[in-house]
């Protein structure tokens, strides 16, 4: 059952610095958002507050239309996958048992569930089950990371940079999996990313942070036609290039 | 030194060690411990002890080279040691710290009737009928130093002091009877003062390393070399008639001891005891056997060694012959040497590697913590082991705590460093997708930090199994035992027979941990380095 996600002015320092400055964020069920900033922006942070990774000092986050600070936490966590840049597999754990590693924690039967998931992020158990994350290759990896943040079949998902420290050609395999994970189970999805063509590539939807605030949310086509601020149309124009082709196939739709 | 120490490590520690000692008990009873002072008589005479107790029945244990009078009353005193042979002017001056008016003092019947009186009063502590000679300090000097200044006495060396350099025991340096005493007695002032191991004194006085020296009026050595010891004109040394010493606990459960150690008492003259000295220190023979034939000759015990004599240090025999015949001794020490050291070990990581996890919640603690646990490690072992001696008494449990403290620091370093260091993209994901603390700990942790602190684990077993060499010297045995013996008795061979056994049990341990550390290794560091390289190809 997807869930939506809803932040209501947020705000959060790191000492001195004001990571989330007042943020506000609406995810309706099933959607899927692209918060695309620098780093410092504000954009990870703000993701860490849905699973209680972080917990910000004002405002109100809500799972499911339920704060989550009256939720168990590991009981939400386990219902948000997570994808973060590096993968974060266990390294001395089989692929299998990596997929595995939620269900295990909830004491909840793994075999048929693992295989599923594998499979949704198109990889054969069967050849890849008992390998070890080093004996992927780095798109494998995030494909396995993926698969073991469906396993458990959860609410929504939380990706954090997944195809960040992925080459070209993994990087465009690896995200054509997770379109077709998300048109399939039609998850409630947040995607953290630098790269504002990834997040043109992945959503509809995109929200534009920096210094702990929202500068703009929309379509590219939007942002391009009419930046709310400078950032935003700066932003634009270096993207511009790599964007050209996908505003116009998106007009042309 | 008031009570034992009660907490459960210590316990099951000692309890492992005294699986050990229940392999050479015979009887039921907890076994006498007889133990000696770091020279060659006094070996002699426990070993006396030992075999006369034996040769009735009394099973015995046998904490030779003990440490000075301090270490080995306080043993006795403690019930940590049963019986060791000590000497009457060494328990008033010394001990005691009494002055008695001359008359008395100079008196041997009065002094042992003075000193047997006030340890029974102060200390429970009971003095066996004296063994037949008095050991008095022999400040000894060479003929010919002797003929140049004329000295006959000490009041004459008084006169020369300030040109000469004394060779002095520690024992005598720091003793009220020593020097200091003897130096307000008769006013001498050396030149410059050394202090020297009691086997090594007696060849540095004859080489001219030294001039003048502390030697015991039944030292087998004064005989060898042409030496001329000096008249104590001032009586300033009291009496010192060999007796045997016997804790309170063993004067009321062993009354068959008491009885049997008494048989000793009046048999041993000076001349005799001076050969027997001369056999153990000069002509190097097995103290065992020496010990046994003097037993014999008293008519104490029945027969000769004819088992023992096989074990004996003669001259004749290759290094390799005499570390055959010591096999059984050998095997012995190094059972227990690594019993000791496996106890120790075995203690510091179920306490240093719980220490290492909690730290790493607490980073702010744990630096503080480890560095208190550092300091431990710059402390000299010999200095460690030395200072447990008022908490613990003598004997496996000061070395054990001592070895234990040494051990923690390399381990919970480790545990600390390497679970910290555990993969964090790995534990942080596992945190936010719902895993437990626990979880985290067992799943991933532990096993990624397992090769880590298999690494500190060795570290600790090669300095624990070093460090426990040095345990001999507070009586815990081990491999250390053969070593203080030989140092003691200038017995090169006897120190190579704990040591080398030693070098070769470290490296031993080493090797061992390294395959449980590979056993041990996570799972995708174990697989084929091969197989890795085909499914990259392939």
């Amino acid at each position: 059952m997807a869930v939506a996600l809803v932040a209501k002015d947020v705000r959060h320092r790191y000492g001195n610095v004001a990571a989330l400055d007042g943020v506000s964020l609406d995810v309706a069920s099933g959607w899927l958002v692209a918060i695309v900033g620098q780093s410092g922006s504000g954009k990870t942070t703000l993701l860490r507050c849905f699973n209680r990774m972080v917990h910000p000092a004002e405002g109100v986050v809500l799972v499911g239309g339920q704060d989550v600070r009256g939720q168990d936490v590991i009981a939400l966590r386990r219902r948000l996958g997570y994808v973060q840049q590096h993968g974060g597999l266990l390294p001395h754990w089989t692929v299998s048992a990596n997929v595995g590693l939620v269900l295990r924690a909830m004491g909840a039967e793994q075999s048929p569930a693992v295989g599923d998931a594998l499979g949704l992020v198109g990889l054969d158990a069967a050849v890849f089950g008992e390998r070890y994350p080093h004996e992927l290759s780095g798109g494998q990896r995030q494909r396995v990371a993926l698969a073991r943040a469906l396993a458990a079949r959860p609410d929504a998902l939380l990706l954090d940079e997944p195809f960040g420290a992925l080459d070209a050609i993994s990087r465009a395999e690896v995200q054509t999996a997770f379109a077709d994970v998300q048109r399939e189970l039609g998850l409630t999805m947040i995607l953290v990313t630098h790269d504002l063509s990834e997040a043109a590539r992945m959503s509809r939807d995109i929200v534009v942070m920096r210094n702990g605030r929202i500068e703009q949310r929309g379509s590219v086509a939007e942002l391009s036609d009419s930046p709310a601020t400078d950032y935003v149309r700066l932003l634009i124009t270096t993207a511009m290039t790599q964007l050209e082709s996908l505003a116009m196939k998106e007009s042309a739709e | 030194m008031k009570e034992r120490p009660r907490t459960a490590f210590t316990l099951a520690a000692l309890s492992l060690i005294a699986f050990g000692n229940v392999l050479s008990a015979q009887s039921g009873r907890a076994p006498l411990v007889v133990a000696s002072k770091p020279f060659g008589e006094s070996y002699l005479l426990a070993e006396m002890f030992s075999q006369l107790l034996e040769s009735r029945g009394i099973a015995v244990t046998r904490r030779p080279g003990l440490g000075a009078t301090e270490v080995a009353f306080g043993a006795l005193r403690t019930g940590a040691i049963d019986v060791y042979p000590e000497y009457t002017g060494t328990g008033l001056i010394a001990i005691l710290r009494d002055s008695l008016s001359d008359s008395v003092a100079r008196d041997p019947d009065a002094v042992f009737g003075h000193v047997s009186r006030r340890f029974r009063d102060l200390f429970g502590v009971r003095w066996l009928p004296p063994l037949g000679f008095e050991n008095t300090y022999a400040i000894a000097v060479r003929k010919e130093t002797s003929s140049r200044y004329s000295l006959r006495t000490l009041s004459d060396l008084a006169r020369e002091s300030g040109h000469l350099d004394a060779g002095l025991t520690a024992d005598f340096i720091g003793r009220p009877d020593g020097l200091a005493g003897l130096s307000r007695a008769y006013g001498i002032r050396f030149k410059a003062v050394r202090s020297l191991s009691p086997a090594l004194k007696y060849q540095a006085l004859a080489q001219g390393s030294v001039d003048v020296i502390d030697g015991y009026s039944t030292d087998g050595l004064l005989a060898r070399y042409d030496l001329v010891t000096l008249d104590d004109d001032k009586s300033f040394f009291p009496p010192y008639q060999a007796a045997a010493l016997v804790s309170a606990r063993a004067d009321s459960l062993y009354p068959d001891a008491i009885a049997a150690l008494t048989l000793l008492s009046g048999r041993l003259d000076e001349r005799r005891m001076r050969q027997l000295n001369q056999r153990v220190e000069v002509d190097r023979e097995d103290v065992a056997l020496v010990a046994r034939e003097a037993l014999s000759d008293l008519g104490l015990i029945r027969g000769a060694a004819s088992t023992k004599r096989a074990v004996t240090s003669r001259t004749g025999q290759s290094f390799a012959e005499y570390m055959v015949a010591r096999r059984a001794d050998i095997a012995e020490e190094t059972l227990r040497h690594l019993l000791l050291s496996a106890a120790a070990l075995i203690a510091a990581i179920l306490v240093a590697v719980p220490i290492g996890l909690a730290l790493e919640r607490r980073r702010r603690l744990a630096e503080g913590t480890l560095g208190a646990l550092g300091v431990v490690e710059t402390i000299p072992s010999i200095a460690l082991l030395a200072s447990m001696l008022p908490l613990f008494g003598v004997g496996v449990a000061p070395a054990l705590v001592a070895l234990w403290l040494y051990a923690l620091y390399p381990i919970a370093r480790a545990t600390y460093t390497g679970v910290r260091e555990a993969d964090r993209d790995a534990v942080e994901a596992a945190e936010a997708l719902g895993t437990t603390p626990m979880q985290r700990l067992v799943w991933i942790r532990m096993p990624l930090a397992t090769p880590v602190i298999m690494a500190g684990v060795r570290t600790a077993a090669v300095i624990t199994v070093g460090a426990a060499t040095l345990a001999a010297f507070i009586g815990a045995g081990g491999l250390g035992e053969p070593i203080v013996q030989g140092l003691a008795l200038a017995d090169t061979r006897l120190v190579l027979s704990g040591a080398i056994p030693a070098a070769l049990l470290a490296i031993l341990v080493d090797r061992a941990l390294a395959v449980a550390e590979r056993a041990l290794r996570p799972a995708h560091l174990r697989k084929h380095k091969v197989k890795r390289l085909e499914d990259r190809l392939g």
